[in-house]
């Protein structure tokens, strides 16, 4: 685990010290303002209405972020050469990608909390609930979790970033849009198709402030699952 | 279990003292001839898998189709692992035979999966097993662990397979095969099978849990206490028919909706089905669009009609428990009437200034519309000086301002005596006696304002008449009340400008005063809203529920509609129930809901209507400008140019150490 925290920390550092990073966040956060401006208060609309809008704006652009952050973890590192450091350093494939994930999640969650006064503005003429805006925001952070557990282990499987960042955007689209295919199909194989959808009724529930354990248990293991699989991407150089 | 580089290495490169090279006589000359074959087997078997599953579960209704593919599959998925069993074992080089056996066992798991599958979800594996005649319970139990057995079997033969094929792929030709190598390979395999299995049981057992915390300000209505009520009462099934299509949004709240009530109410079931795939029972059901609802009690069937686009069922989805109890009522209850009585200035027939003003019953009639009552009028072109019509479940009379002649008042007493139901809404405005209209039920009715020297009351005009707007949240627990007295630290109904009552003396009916005043109300008989002079604090009743048997040999007895004995529920401000009041505070609406299911004999539905409110937004466009605009544009910017002055300073630190 300290091997972990020691990637992690160096990770945090590097993303301060460049300015992609900031370029990143601060893009992000216009994205939302847009969304939040055109959709949600284009129109006098109710409270809850603007909140949900708020945050399906949110959540699409943490998706977009998950994956752009994603993928300099492991084939930046391949591109540059530097992968092999961390290989011959003390620690092993799990810790490495543990620590590149909690670096790039914390990123996440702090683009994401920076685009808390957004909500907040509803109280000035509305009326939320703190509550359904923290359950929103639990919403966002498992999702940006999953989606960069997926960039991560694209990251793994690819030699190049352009290549990482094709194949994560492709896995992460293909699991956002499986409950469009779901709908095509016939039970159980739309149910178990629109289960494994990624966004659309996963994500529904806590824009409405509705917390289901159901939900977070799927998003953890989605992220522990392709954690999991970027590690024994990592591994399989031993025996590929 | 990862293979650490120095033991890859070494168990690719033998060191010479452990395993010493072998003589040329013993060095395995790569694979035989079955060797050719072997390379096909694991893509056989796997297409195989897809094949049966295309068959199983995409052309199932397609008999022929599904015949050819899942037969198919069947046999390839059997063919190549026997094949497999026999290359392994007449395989002579012992690292090769290793990874076969090895091989042979996911694929073994994987036939073992498929007849698990054909044991418990064919008729013929069924029977063979003894499962189609055990009892339905067990038969679900049995599946349902069998499904999840199956499936996490098929996982964990794919996935290894695929990994220790993808291993061996490049040294299959090669005189040597690297067994640590292939078995480093299905282990990761093993490991990944088993984290999607577990993953998809966890995600599947937290579903089956329901556990959910709701922080939502704004949410489609929840099943009320009253709509549960209601259908517990029925003394048998109260069936839903859902037509939605497939995974739709609006369906999925409605599910949440419909969900709960059968969570709490055994009597109560649901089916969600699509119009367009179940087309004769929508015909049955006369359903002809999407996004309806059944409500079937017997013969009895009504209809609800929701819209399939969110946006614009949302509005609908708001008042869903309120529109689902209005047709469930319809459904387990004839419709019965009620008779407004007309001609004397009641709040029903007030138009103009005092109709702008609150003082009307539109949102009355809307009530009790809403609990599947009919509403007509009653006065004397009606027949009111004669007798209140047959078919009167309640006769409601409703702040009156001119006096009712003295037939009208015998023709209500006569309906009383024989065991009709009240409501009487009177008002100390009026200019006329009402005292024989209370006396109708037992009552006596005393027009002094009753005002309040504590805070009990709603400030309207900023002077001292606000302190005759009382509200009140002291209840008695009487059935008429029940709903609101269990609320009552938190719920008060308002009472604006009322008189007081009192039982009448030497009166046998029974009455109960559910409604009163707080101590610190006195009779406001000079009418300055200030307790002086004569005015004494004291407790008035407000609201009286009041139940007469019915004498024996009372003709047309048994004419009366509802419990067998006359009631009555009295009120000493009809105000209360006028739209002003009921359009301010809920509470009002519950007091009248609540007070007209006692009559109806209804009082086990008591409880609120589930109706949430949200708030819109207003915005200008100056403030669109100054706050929002401002905002997004000021925020990004901010983090962006915080962003370069910290990587400047980071790069002037960086050369300086350089």
């Amino acid at each position: 685990m300290n091997g972990a925290l020691l990637v992690a920390s160096r990770e945090i550092s590097s993303y301060f010290r460049s300015l992609l990073g900031w370029a990143i966040a601060a893009a992000a956060l216009l994205v939302e303002g847009i969304y939040f401006i055109a959709f949600g208060l284009s129109e006098a609309r109710m409270s809850a209405e603007v909140l949900k809008k708020f945050f399906e704006g949110a959540s699409g652009v943490t998706m977009i972020v998950a994956v752009l952050m994603s993928i300099r973890l492991l084939a930046g590192e391949r591109e540059n050469g530097t992968l092999v450091l961390l290989n011959t350093a003390p620690i092993r494939d799990a810790e490495i990608v543990a620590g590149k994930y909690l670096a790039a999640l914390a990123m996440i969650v702090l683009v994401t909390v920076l685009s808390v006064y957004m909500p907040l503005l509803i109280f000035v003429n509305g009326k939320v609930s703190l509550g359904h805006i923290a359950v929103g925001y639990t919403g966002i952070v498992l999702l940006g979790s999953a989606a960069l557990a997926m960039g991560m282990f694209t990251s793994a499987l690819s030699r190049t970033q352009i290549m990482a960042a094709i194949l994560g955007a492709v896995l992460v689209t293909v699991f956002v849009t499986l409950w469009m295919v779901a709908r095509k199909t016939e039970e159980p194989v739309s149910d178990f198709l629109s289960g494994l959808s990624l966004h659309h009724l996963r994500q529904s529930p806590f824009m409405t402030g509705v917390l289901k354990l159901e939900n977070v248990v799927y998003y953890v293991a989605v992220t522990y699952f392709f954690l999991l699989a970027a590690v024994k991407t990592l591994e399989a150089r031993r025996w590929r | 279990m990862a293979l650490k580089p120095k033991e890859a290495a070494s168990s690719a490169n033998p060191p010479a003292n452990k395993a010493p090279a072998p003589r040329a006589a013993e060095t395995p000359a790569g694979p035989g001839a079955q060797g050719k074959l072997v390379p096909w087997l694991g893509p056989i078997y796997v297409v195989s898998l897809g094949l049966l599953f295309v068959g199983e579960r995409m052309l199932g209704t397609m008999e022929g189709a599904r015949m050819a593919f899942s037969g198919l599959g069947f046999v390839g998925v059997l063919g190549s692992t026997a094949l497999r069993v026999v290359l392994a074992s007449r395989e002579r080089d012992p690292s090769r035979r290793s990874i076969e056996r090895m091989l042979t066992l996911f694929q073994t798991l994987g036939v073992i999966a498929l007849g698990i599958y054909f044991a418990t979800s064919t008729d013929g594996g069924r029977s063979l097993i003894g499962l189609a005649d055990a009892a339905p319970e067990k038969r679900a139990r049995v599946t349902g662990a069998a499904t999840v057995a199956w499936i996490s079997l098929i996982v964990v033969s794919v996935i290894p397979l695929l990994f220790g094929e993808v291993a061996l792929a490049p040294m299959r030709r090669a005189p040597r095969v690297e067994v640590r190598r292939v078995r480093a390979a299905t282990l990761a395999g093993v490991t990944l099978a088993f984290a999607v299995a577990y993953s998809s049981l966890f995600t599947f057992a937290a579903g089956e849990l329901d556990v959910k915390a709701d922080y939502s300000y704004f949410r489609t209505a929840r099943p009320s206490e009253s709509t549960k009520k209601i259908i517990s009462s029925a003394p048998d099934t109260v069936e839903v028919r859902a037509f939605f299509p497939p995974l739709n949004d609006v369906g999925a709240e409605v599910d949440g909706y419909l969900a709960d009530i059968a969570r709490s109410a055994p009597n109560f079931k649901y089916a969600f089905y699509d119009r367009l795939m179940s087309p004769a029972l929508a015909k049955d059901n006369k359903v002809t669009q999407d996004a309806v609802l059944v409500i079937l009690r017997g013969p009895s069937r009504e209809t609800l009609v929701l819209d399939k686009e969110m946006s614009k069922a949302a509005a609908k989805l708001k008042t869903l428990d309120a529109d689902f109890q209005k047709a469930l009522l319809k459904a387990m209850k004839e419709q019965r009437t009620v008779y407004f009585t007309v001609g004397h200035g009641e709040l029903n027939e007030t138009g103009g200034q005092q109709a702008a003003e609150g003082r009307s019953g539109k949102l009355l009639r809307r009530l009790l519309e809403g609990q599947n009552y009919v509403v007509k009028d009653l006065g004397l072109p009606q027949g009111l000086a004669n007798e209140v019509p047959k078919d009167a479940s309640v006769v409601m009379v409703l702040g009156p301002t001119a006096a009712f002649a003295p037939e009208e008042v015998a023709s209500l007493a006569r309906y009383a005596e024989r065991g009709g139901k009240l409501v009487i809404a009177l008002d100390p405005d009026a200019k006329a006696d009402l005292g024989p209209l209370a006396d109708v039920a037992d009552l006596t009715f005393k027009p002094t304002v009753i005002a309040t020297t504590d805070q009990f009351f709603v400030p309207r005009r900023r002077n001292p008449s606000d302190k005759a707007n009382l509200v009140s949240n002291r209840f008695s627990s009487h059935a008429s009340v029940s709903t609101l007295s269990k609320v009552s630290a938190r719920a008060a109904v308002i009472v604006p400008v009322a008189g007081s009552l009192d039982k009448k003396q030497g009166s046998e009916a029974k009455v109960d005063f559910v409604l009163r005043s707080s101590a610190g109300a006195f009779a406001d008989d000079n009418g300055n809203f200030e307790l002086d002079g004569e005015e004494k604090k004291s407790t008035f009743n407000l609201a009286a529920a009041v139940t007469k048997p019915i004498k024996e040999g009372t003709p047309d007895a048994d004419k009366a509609k509802g419990p067998a004995e006359m009631r009555a529920f009295v009120i000493a401000d009809a105000d209360s129930l006028s739209d002003a009041a009921l359009g301010f505070a809920e509470t009002n609406q519950i007091f009248a809901v609540d007070a007209l299911r006692w009559l109806g004999g209804d009082e086990s539905f008591a409880g609120d209507i589930s109706s949430p409110e949200d708030v819109r937004i207003q915005h200008t466009k100056e403030k669109d400008t100054n706050w929002f605009y401002g905002t997004i544009i000021g925020a990004p910017s901010l983090l962006l140019g915080i962003g370069i002055l910290v990587t400047r300073r980071a790069r002037r630190a960086s050369g300086r150490r350089a």
